[in-house]
């Protein structure tokens, strides 16, 4: 009907001026359900139209009320008022979740329909309250006021929509003419004294100007730079928390875009050499931050990026003492960033997807020359990249690879770092091949098989195939997809590593952009994983704050009390091993990891999800106390 | 078939009534009706005459099309000049045949006319054609708003003298009786002397459900100039300005205008047009009005007036939390208070400035207070219960529209449940429950000078209160559909009502003297 005059009129030039009316097979259906049978088809006929006419009239007056109460969508309340003002009973029901089973009693010749009502023991109201299966209260209705528009300039903060979309942003990226051409309409926007009559000015200037755009930071753009890439590599996780949360949230950051990824790229080049595990770890989180960031526009940096980020995978050293520390877990998290970059940006000029492949498998190809850190980097930067990847280019190599394990591993005389290496190769080998293995090869295994097309690591393939097959489909469906399990790389032999295992959503889009926030816990809902060293923090996070993140802070206290008391001896630990390292190393807080769930707009998969995360905490408890024995100390480097 | 032979029996019923026997005979022949009754064939006279009156208006419907067609071949072959005035005729004349169609259930006829002439016309006619194409049946017109206001209601179109006999003579010769009759019971041509206008004058005032308004109509004296401004002589001495001119309070950035403007400082001393000062009773102002309306005064002379190069700043508040339940938001003329109307009859009051909601104390405390304090109104409140937003409670309906006093001390609201209510927002509470509307009120507004307020409704209907009365001072009958919106002018003087049937601007005065029951 009338929901919206365009509507109307978009409706008049391509199809009929009159809307659907009610079929008689519709009728005939309708009489049936009420008992009558044989309805003629004259009558059905007439009684379509009328009843046809008699629906459109009462939604007519229903978007009456609608538009009165400014909304664009009629709701049921309509219905209803539209149906008093024509003095008809207005239909109940249609507020109850489930179906109203209405109760039939008869007697001393009348009928009654009635719903039952059950009897509410107050008491046991009363017990409940508080509790935990007590149903929230709805949020308050609040107000909150900011600043569209200050003078005439739109600040860029949350609230406002970014100043250059993204849209724009890509646009320019693919064509740099297009900001020459339109550069009167977005400049000067988000900076406070911009704009105006200088701009016209100058743009009448700019026939002859060279193609470059210039990024002129404001004074308060400046600061903001110098506060957020203190922050980022500071030593105060809180204040790192907020500084990643501004980056990977705020609006209008893509003016000095470009400052902040060649401060990542220098920040690499440096540390790299230096060997400063830590601070390599906070630059690819601000990458992350920055790649989440939903008003951004990465591609015209990411010759910066790419880079770095490639070095943060393979670069043959990474931290101080290789036996001990944990730059697995970096190089996997640069992995992950890259395939999300791959997955973002390729497109077919740029071809990024191709070249980074090109790159890692390279590097595989000659994997005798490679040190094991190396090749490590370079099967997990290829098995993120997805099982069409590792079956072409990964299952090929696996043969000489476990040659090259297998001596480091069976080999005497060998450095323990070596060891250490192909141990993890091993793993990871077998955590993630195992599921494409599971989908290429028909079911018979065979461990003579495996073992004579891989070599020495077949017989751990062969198991963890046959595992595969014989797990239940929702956990095959979750190992199988390889970005599904972010970070865990060992498989059920555990090396003893921290362990991050984020459960998402089924959506395989989703899972590489959201599913690992490394310590960025802005407002977490908590359960603590009782004596451990560890916390998980489940949180599943929405658009808005909802009331279970508010409620749960107060929950949150108690794990915090208990990180104090067990951070002394986490300090401890890291002091002895990070000794050499800068003092901000040292005041490191315990390890935090967050298992953040991307709650889906379905109410359905929220429970399914809920779900999955019980299992992953199983799992994770599980493997806790071998974690704890093994290396606890590991554990600063994700801090 | 069933209804031919119904038309044939009348026919034969009609024969006899005049005695013409020989063409009885030869008719029963012709028809191949020799083989009915006498009997069969008594009907009723009633039934005769609606047939035959219905033979009479209706013709063959495949005439309706072609007749249609040709008069929009006219309009459109006609000169420039006359195209336009011409082309209003179309509307009403597709409207009536449709419904004639309608009426004598040619439903499928109509359809297709409507289908294929509909879409040509005017944007604002859509929404109307929309609605008309729900009617299929004989039987939905009868109680149908939109067909009742087409019957019983003359088209009125406003044509030049020229453009009237050019029409009349392209009548004449083609001599379409569907045609003739449509305009001649259904369309009322106001004529007037002088140049048939342009497509733009006639697109500023048609699109009425009635078409447009008659000349006369719009021929009463209307006293548009602003009142004179009560003289303000208690005026703090730092308002130098000469102040016994200008415009109402509730007009304060016109009046500023008026007032840097030397040109119109000179009109505004004795504004010709202004309405007598007597022509409404208003309330007397009280002191605290002066000076809140010096206060208005200063802070209208500080605005700055926005241009290139000094831009607005705005600020943006979001409801949190609302989910789709807001129907109402109105803001107070100094923007310290901001009101919202929930779906689920609530009403929320935020203070917007640092100065928070006070609820006045009660009538023991009252009395300890010394009345001659400058500072007693703010005496009365109890610092207490000071809080940022309250709520109302009180409505059983949504709340479709708010309005605050001119002096914020007072609060309306209209709702689903056909009430209006007046709260006061120093106690807090429901003062008046105004019980008058039949159906939902749509709108509410106070008048610039307080004590009056205008309502509209569903009932087709607006109304003038008093704040002190509980009966409606008028009520402006006449719109044919829904009364959506009221507006009072700034002078207080006339209410301008806007309704769904398209008619906007009606003006109505408020006569002289408004006699207070």
């Amino acid at each position: 009907m009338e929901y919206d005059d365009q509507d109307t009129f978009k409706m008049n030039e391509s199809e009929s001026i009159y809307g659907t009316t009610l079929s008689q097979e519709s009728i005939k259906v309708i009489a049936e359900s009420i008992g009558v049978g044989n309805f003629p088809d004259e009558a059905a006929k007439d009684l379509a139209e009328d009843v046809s006419y008699r629906l459109k009239e009462i939604i007519q007056d229903a978007a009456k009320f609608m538009r009165h109460g400014k909304r664009q969508r009629m709701t049921t309340h309509d219905i209803d008022y539209a149906l008093k003002i024509k003095n008809i009973e207005p239909t109940y029901g249609f507020f109850a979740k489930d179906h109203i089973p209405f109760r039939f009693a008869s007697g001393g010749g009348r009928e009654l329909h009635f719903v039952e009502e059950k009897e509410i023991d107050l008491n046991e109201v009363i017990s409940m309250s508080g509790g935990q299966t007590w149903p929230k209260l709805p949020l308050e209705i609040t107000l909150r006021a900011h600043w569209l528009c200050i003078d005439g300039v739109q600040p860029t903060i949350p609230e406002n929509p970014p100043p250059v979309s993204k849209d724009v942003q890509k646009l320019e990226s693919v064509d740099p003419t297009s900001k020459l051409s339109n550069k009167s309409q977005n400049i000067g926007v988000g900076k406070p004294g911009g704009g105006g009559k200088s701009q016209k000015l100058r743009n009448v200037e700019t026939v002859h100007v060279k193609q470059l755009a210039t990024h002129e930071l404001s004074v308060e753009q400046q600061l903001y730079y110098k506060e957020i890439t203190e922050a980022c590599v500071g030593s105060d996780e809180a204040r790192r928390a907020e500084a990643l949360q501004s980056l990977s949230a705020d609006p209008g950051l893509h003016e000095m875009l470009a400052r902040m990824c060649t401060f990542i790229a220098e920040g690499v080049r440096v540390n790299v050499v230096q060997n400063h595990l830590a601070l390599l770890i906070y630059l690819m989180r601000m990458v992350k931050a920055l790649l989440d960031n939903p008003s951004l526009y990465l591609e015209k940096y990411l010759h910066e990026l790419i880079p770095s980020i490639a070095t943060c995978i393979v670069s043959r050293q990474l931290c101080m003492r290789p036996e001990v520390d944990n730059h697995w877990a970096l190089r996997d998290f640069a992995s992950r960033l890259m395939a999300q970059i791959c997955k973002n940006f390729n497109t077919s000029t740029n071809n990024v997807q191709t070249r980074v492949t090109r790159m890692f498998s390279q590097a595989l190809a000659k994997n005798s020359q490679t040190p094991l850190a190396s090749l490590y980097g370079a099967i997990e930067g290829l098995c993120e990249l997805g099982p069409e990847v590792i079956k072409a280019l990964v299952i090929p190599k696996i043969k000489s690879i476990s040659e090259r394990i297998e001596s480091c591993i069976e080999g005497p005389g060998l450095s323990s770092v070596d060891k250490n290496g192909a141990g993890h190769i091993k793993t990871l080998l077998v955590k993630s091949v195992a599921p494409v293995l599971k989908t290429i090869r028909s079911p018979p295994d065979y461990v003579e098989d495996y073992k004579q097309d891989y070599g020495y690591i077949g017989p751990a393939l062969c198991a963890a195939v046959v595992k595969a097959r014989t797990q239940p489909v929702t956990l095959a469906t979750t190992a199988s997809t390889t970005t599904a399990l972010t970070t865990s790389q060992q498989g059920p032999a555990c090396t003893g590593k921290t362990i991050v295992q984020a459960v998402t959503s089924s959506s395989p889009g989703q899972q590489t952009g959201r599913t690992i926030m490394l310590g960025t816990s802005r407002a977490a809902g908590g359960t603590t994983a009782a004596g451990g060293q560890k916390f998980v923090i489940l949180q599943s996070r929405s658009q808005t704050p909802t009331a279970t993140n508010i409620n749960t802070n107060a929950i949150q206290q108690q794990p915090q009390q208990q990180q104090q008391q067990q951070s002394q001896q986490q300090v401890k630990i890291a002091q002895t091993n990070v000794t050499q390292q800068k003092t901000h190393m040292q005041s490191n807080a315990p390890k935090l990891v967050v298992v953040c769930m991307s709650s889906g707009t379905h109410s359905t998969t929220t429970v399914t999800q809920g779900n999955i995360a019980t299992k992953a905490q199983n799992v994770f408890v599980a493997q806790q106390n071998v974690e704890c024995s093994l290396s606890p100390e590991e554990e600063h480097s994700f801090q | 078939m069933d209804n031919d032979k119904n038309t044939l029996l009348a026919v034969l019923q009609l024969l006899r009534k005049y005695n013409l026997k020989g063409t009885e005979e030869l008719f029963k022949k012709e028809a191949n009706l020799t083989d009915i009754s006498a009997d069969e064939t008594q009907q009723t006279d009633s039934e005769v005459n609606s047939v035959l009156s219905a033979y009479k208006s209706e013709g063959d419907p495949a005439l309706y099309e072609k007749a249609y067609n040709e008069l929009k071949k006219f309009v459109e072959g006609s000169l420039d000049i006359y195209k336009h005035e011409l082309g209003t005729i179309l509307y009403p004349v597709l409207v009536h045949m449709y419904l004639e169609l309608v009426y004598n259930n040619h439903s499928e006829e109509a359809k297709q006319l409507l289908e294929k002439f509909g879409g040509n016309l005017e944007e604002y006619y859509q929404n109307d054609l929309k609605r008309l194409s729900n009617v299929t049946k004989r039987e939905q017109m009868a109680g149908n708003e939109l067909t009742d206001t087409f019957k019983s209601n003359q088209f009125i179109i406003r044509m030049s003298r020229d453009t009237l006999s050019i029409l009349k003579r392209h009548l004449q010769e083609k001599k379409q009786s569907v045609l003739l009759n449509i305009i001649q019971e259904h369309l009322y041509f106001d004529m007037y002397e002088g140049v048939a206008r342009n497509k733009q004058q006639i697109d500023a005032t048609s699109g009425a459900m009635v078409g447009e308004a008659t000349r006369q109509d719009n021929k009463a004296k209307v006293y548009y100039g602003l009142l004179k401004e009560p003289d303000i002589q208690c005026m703090p001495p730092t308002e130098e300005e000469e102040d016994d001119t200008g415009g109402a309070d509730g007009d304060k950035p016109k009046k500023k205008k008026a007032k840097k403007d030397p040109l119109f400082s000179k009109k505004t001393k004795s504004d010709p047009n202004a309405p007598p000062v007597g022509r409404m009773p208003l309330p007397n102002l009280k002191d605290a009005d002066k000076l809140e309306k010096g206060k208005a005064l200063r802070e209208a002379s500080k605005r700055v007036v926005l241009g290139p190069d000094t831009l607005p700043s705005i600020c943006f508040y979001t409801l949190l939390n609302a989910l789709h339940s807001v129907t109402a938001a109105e803001v107070a003329e100094d923007s310290s208070l901001l009101a919202i109307g929930f779906a689920d009859s609530c009403i929320k009051v935020w203070s917007l400035i640092p100065q928070k909601l006070r609820l006045m104390k009660t009538g023991e405390q009252l009395q300890d207070i010394d009345r001659e304090a400058d500072d007693v109104l703010v005496r009365m409140m109890d610092d207490r219960t000071a809080e940022t937003s309250r709520s109302l409670f009180g409505h059983n309906g949504p709340i479709y529209n708010l309005s605050f006093s001119p002096d914020r001390n007072l609060l309306l609201s209209c709702s689903e449940d056909s009430t209006v209510r007046l709260w006061s927002l120093h106690t807090w509470t429901c003062v008046v429950c105004y019980k008058g509307h039949l159906f939902p009120v749509w709108c509410v507004k106070f008048s610039p000078h307080g004590y009056y307020f205008a309502t509209s409704s569903h009932d087709r209907t607006a109304r003038l209160w008093a704040t002190d009365s509980h009966q409606p001072l008028r009520i402006f009958a006449g719109h044919y559909s829904d009364v959506d919106v009221v507006q009072f002018h700034p002078n207080s003087n006339y209410v301008a009502s806007g309704s769904s049937d398209m008619t906007k601007g009606d003006f109505w005065p408020q006569p002289v003297p408004i006699t207070v029951f």
